[in-house]
């Protein structure tokens, strides 16, 4: 007899299995097709994004409920949903369900790694120049204001609730003539108040998503109340006989301001510092104020190691716009690495400028004494409770988190937002600013990019153009609390001090060049340690020089780098004319198919295949040999 | 002995688990060549590429190769499809872009009247200049050659504009014992562009002279001239023109032109406040203003978001 061989026990167990799991794949496969399907026959757009800042959510939905209900999407049983995730997982759920060809109708353009830029992000998601150039015709008179269907009305701008008949509409009465023919008569991109650029690739030369809103331009929020408390107890500094030593040294030696009547009138009114001086004596009138009444945990300012977490971001403009006009040498209006490496290889600027020695550098010490102590091991939400539980006055951060800011000091306090102060003149710092930045050339946000593997495509861009409208747009703008996208929509009053400023200079340099690595790992490291005081200017600057120098990883190094991304980015747009010039020929050589293609051909010229590089290197050293690695 | 031989034993079980998973694998996974019809796969891969699914139509274009002979009608549109999916796939591999060359010179030899020729001869240059892997060779000689004949052989073509530049910009590169030569450049494509001024791509090729003439030349009145030629025949990128334009004010001070830098700081304000130039032209409007009284000009007020024509 045989002997029976127990591996078969083994192999029956998988072919059992095997087929169990089969059979149980068919039957809910089947169980889900027979059963009565709420959504059977309906087109399902779905929305994906990681905006979670309170409102936001809300607004969208307020938009979908109105898309939704209109009697045409109704009717080609067309139904919008959205789908919020969170920004710590957003990458990896995109990035599955595109390679799985599950993703979204729409999905907010970013965070994910393997998207890049180019031909790479036209792999999953749709351009849509074609789109762009029609009129959106939810700017019809039958979707303004003054003509839209009350039932629509009702659901984009709610009737206040009765407790509170006055609260503020959100859509105005009538329409301006002017803009609603305007919005009724240009292509859809001119309909956004960036041109739709928020939206655009350089690489393909072509639109690749719809920005449905702005978070406007970064901004310093105060504690009003505190503010008032604090410039009266300023005050009486000022007049006393003698003067406390802080404030005689502040505006004597260290020449923060000039006791000017402008001056003066500032000290005698309640208002929040307008000037950077002022600015400083105010900073430093909070700490001395913290320690006479006893308050310990009161700061000046809510710094924090996010990337708005401190101040100093919104000085880089003002004090190094003189260098960048110097160091512009492709006049293209903004400083690359080339200019930054070379003009300092080729002593074009230093850090012992002026304007960076004497101005920026010494503006970012001055205010690092006024962050909470060890504020680089404070995240983003923990500045923003210092900041709402009353222990600091100023907290500067982006228009995303207005709402947090508002919420979390109703009830407690008034909340002001100012522009960061800047030196005016008889100040220390004034020789050395060009002024405000210019704020014009903001781009949109939450850029919505369509899944190519939507089935539901056109219904897709359909709903894009419905929430890019001037009334759903600005209804949901409103309610999330940012700044709409579409030309003469209005921000609730909340979010209007975020609107970007059209006086200003434009151009600055990199001072922490992030693509430079090496250099960029040292600035980084060694930055917050001279602002705390750690270290001084000199070592500072001798440990970030040393590392430009550094034979490995210093300016040698990046130059081949950009030259070898440069010729890598040459071959990118060679494919993406490779497809536009396939379009081209199909459709013909003009109109759009032509501005496209000769788009990314002038891009293509500009960079001469990469090799701009070594022609710039050569600009700066003619005798020198092009950095081999 | 025969028993041990029919036997099955715990040694033959990852060899039946990887049968199986091959099993499933190969069940899931079809064969790709599922056309019969050359017409067909054409215009699969075509329609492939224009998605940018690149590698997908070469695969396409592989998988059904066996549907393509040199006597067929569609052989060229074949041959020209597949070695731009050789030449475009992620990553390049360096046999890929070789068999491309060769394939497109085979094309552009065998059937010089087919309608995409002028575009094989195109890409035979970009494969020549460009680098295209780790250590590819330029051969800046042999791609002047192939820009030579669509200029000579295609001067009608749509690629004749785009092979006068590449043609230029093959001097203006520094690489192995070339110096850049940007004057040689610059004027080889001046003089193509008198004989065709109205090329579809002039746009694009006078604003490529006058950055080339602004930057590395450093010749101003020339090039505000080339910027002048662009701004009347207009940008092809809004997105980029208000920079030129504020350029082109700064060039038509320097070379004291202030009728012109006048009216291009105008045009900033009015139409490319975007660009965020519209501050620093207002500034420039008032310093003209103050040193030249005589002049009599308006100074538009700044605006957050110009409303365009339509059409425009």
């Amino acid at each position: 007899m045989k002997k029976f061989n127990t591996n078969w026990i083994g192999f029956g167990i998988l072919i059992v299995a095997w087929v169990s799991s089969a059979f149980r794949f068919a039957s809910i496969s089947s169980e889900k097709k027979s059963e009565e399907d709420p959504d059977a026959g309906k087109k399902i757009i779905r929305i994906l994004h990681w905006q979670l800042e309170p409102g936001y959510r809300d607004g969208m939905d307020r938009v979908i409920e109105a898309y939704n209900s209109l009697p045409h999407v109704k009717e080609n049983r067309v139904e919008v949903r959205q789908m919020a995730v969170t920004e710590r997982v957003y990458a990896q759920f995109l990035n599955v369900h595109l390679i799985s060809g599950t993703a979204p109708d729409i999905c907010e353009k970013g965070m994910s790694s393997i998207l890049g830029n180019g031909a790479q992000l036209a792999r999953f998601f749709e351009p849509i120049s074609g789109y762009v150039k029609e009129q959106n015709h939810y700017n019809a008179d039958e979707y303004l204001p003054g003509g839209m269907p009350e039932e629509l009305l009702k659901i984009l701008d709610p009737p206040p609730p009765p407790e509170d008949p006055n609260q503020e509409r959100v859509l105005p009465e009538t329409m301006d003539p002017e803009l609603a023919e305007y919005l009724q008569t240009v292509a859809w991109s001119e309909t956004f108040t960036d041109g739709m650029l928020g939206g655009w690739d350089d690489n393909l030369q072509d639109y690749i998503a719809v920005p449905v809103s702005s978070w406007g331009a970064m901004r310093t929020f105060y504690n009003k109340d505190l503010t008032a408390e604090i410039k009266t107890w300023l005050k009486k500094q000022w007049e006393a006989d003698p003067q406390p030593e802080w404030l005689s040294t502040l505006v004597e030696e260290e020449k923060m301001v000039t006791p000017n009547e402008a001056f003066l009138a500032w000290i005698n009114n309640s208002e929040v510092p307008d000037s950077l001086g002022r600015f400083i004596i105010f900073c430093e009138a909070v700490s001395r104020y913290g320690e006479v009444v006893g308050k310990d945990k009161l700061v000046a300012i809510s710094a924090s190691s996010y990337f708005t977490g401190t101040m100093i971001g919104a000085y880089v403009v003002p004090f190094t716009n003189g260098m960048a006009q110097k160091l512009d040498a492709d006049h293209n209006s903004s400083i690359g690495h080339q200019e930054l490496i070379g003009g300092w290889e080729s002593g074009l600027w230093s850090y012992q400028d002026p304007a960076l020695k004497d101005g920026f550098y010494d503006v970012a010490r001055w205010l690092a004494n006024y962050y909470p102590p060890g504020y680089l091991g404070l995240d983003r939400e923990q500045a923003a409770r210092r900041f709402t539980q009353q222990n600091a006055i100023f907290i500067t951060t982006g228009g995303w988190d207005a709402s947090t800011l508002f919420k979390g000091a109703e009830g407690k306090f008034e909340v002001g937002v100012i522009s960061a102060p800047m030196p005016v003149e008889g100040e220390r710092w004034f020789p050395y600013s060009a002024g405000q930045p210019n704020e014009a050339e903001s781009r949109l946000g939450a850029p919505m990019a369509l899944n190519k593997e939507s089935r539901n495509f056109e219904e897709a861009v359909d709903f894009l153009k419905f929430m890019t409208s001037f009334s759903a747009n600005q209804s949901m703008n409103h309610r999330a609390g940012w700044i709409p996208s579409v030309v003469g929509a209005q921000p609730n009053e909340q979010m209007k001090p975020f609107l970007p400023k059209t006086e200003g200079v434009k151009g600055s340099i990199r001072l922490d060049p992030s693509n430079v690595r090496g250099i960029n790992h040292i600035y980084q490291g060694k930055f917050p340690l001279y602002m705390v005081g750690d270290i001084s200017y000199e070592q500072f600057v001798a440990d970030v020089e040393e590392s430009y120098r550094n034979e490995r990883n210093g300016t040698n190094r990046r130059w081949h780098e950009m030259f070898v991304g440069g010729r890598d980015r040459a071959r990118q747009l060679e494919r993406s004319m490779l497809v536009s010039r396939l379009r081209a020929q199909e459709k013909g050589w003009e109109g759009e198919n032509l501005i496209k293609h000769n788009n990314i051909l002038e891009y293509s010229l500009g960079i001469l295949d990469g090799y701009n590089t070594p022609a710039d290197f050569k600009r700066y050293f003619p005798d020198r040999e092009f950095p081999q690695f | 002995m025969r028993m041990s031989r029919t036997s099955f034993t715990s040694s033959h079980l990852p060899i039946l688990i990887c049968v199986l998973t091959a099993g499933l694998f190969l069940s899931g996974c079809g064969t790709n060549a599922d056309l019969k019809d050359p017409n067909e796969v054409l215009e699969r891969a075509r329609n492939q590429m224009l998605s940018y699914n690149i590698k997908d139509a070469k695969e396409t274009l592989e998988a059904h190769s066996k549907l393509f002979s040199s006597e067929m009608p569609q052989y060229p549109e074949y041959q020209y499809f597949y070695a731009l999916g050789l030449l475009h796939t992620i990553p390049p591999v360096p046999s890929d872009v070789e068999k491309a060359e060769v394939m497109l010179l085979d094309l552009v030899t065998k059937y010089p009247d087919y309608d995409r020729a002028s575009s094989a001869w195109y890409y035979i240059g970009r494969i020549r200049d460009l680098r295209d892997y780790k250590n590819d060779a330029i051969r800046l000689g042999e791609a002047r050659d192939a820009y030579r004949k669509i200029l000579e052989e295609y001067p009608d073509s749509i690629e004749a504009g785009e092979a006068a530049a590449r043609y230029a910009v093959t001097f203006m590169k520094y690489e192995g014992e070339q110096e850049a030569d940007f004057e040689k450049g610059v004027t080889t494509l001046e003089e193509w562009l008198v004989d065709n001024p109205d090329s579809p791509q002039a746009s694009s090729l006078t604003l490529f002279l006058a950055q080339m003439l602004d930057i590395y030349i450093k010749d101003s009145a020339r090039s505000l001239a080339y910027y002048q030629m662009t701004y009347e025949k207009g940008f092809n990128n809004q997105g980029q023109a208000g920079a030129k334009i504020w350029r082109m004010a700064e060039l038509a001070l320097e070379v004291g032109q202030k009728d012109n830098a006048v009216l291009y700081a105008q045009d900033i304000i009015r139409h490319y406040s975007r660009s965020g130039r519209a501050y620093e032209a207002k500034l420039m409007l008032e310093t003209i203003q103050k040193e030249n009284p005589d002049m009599d000009f308006e100074i538009p007020d700044l605006q957050l978001f110009e409303m365009k024509e339509a059409g425009e």
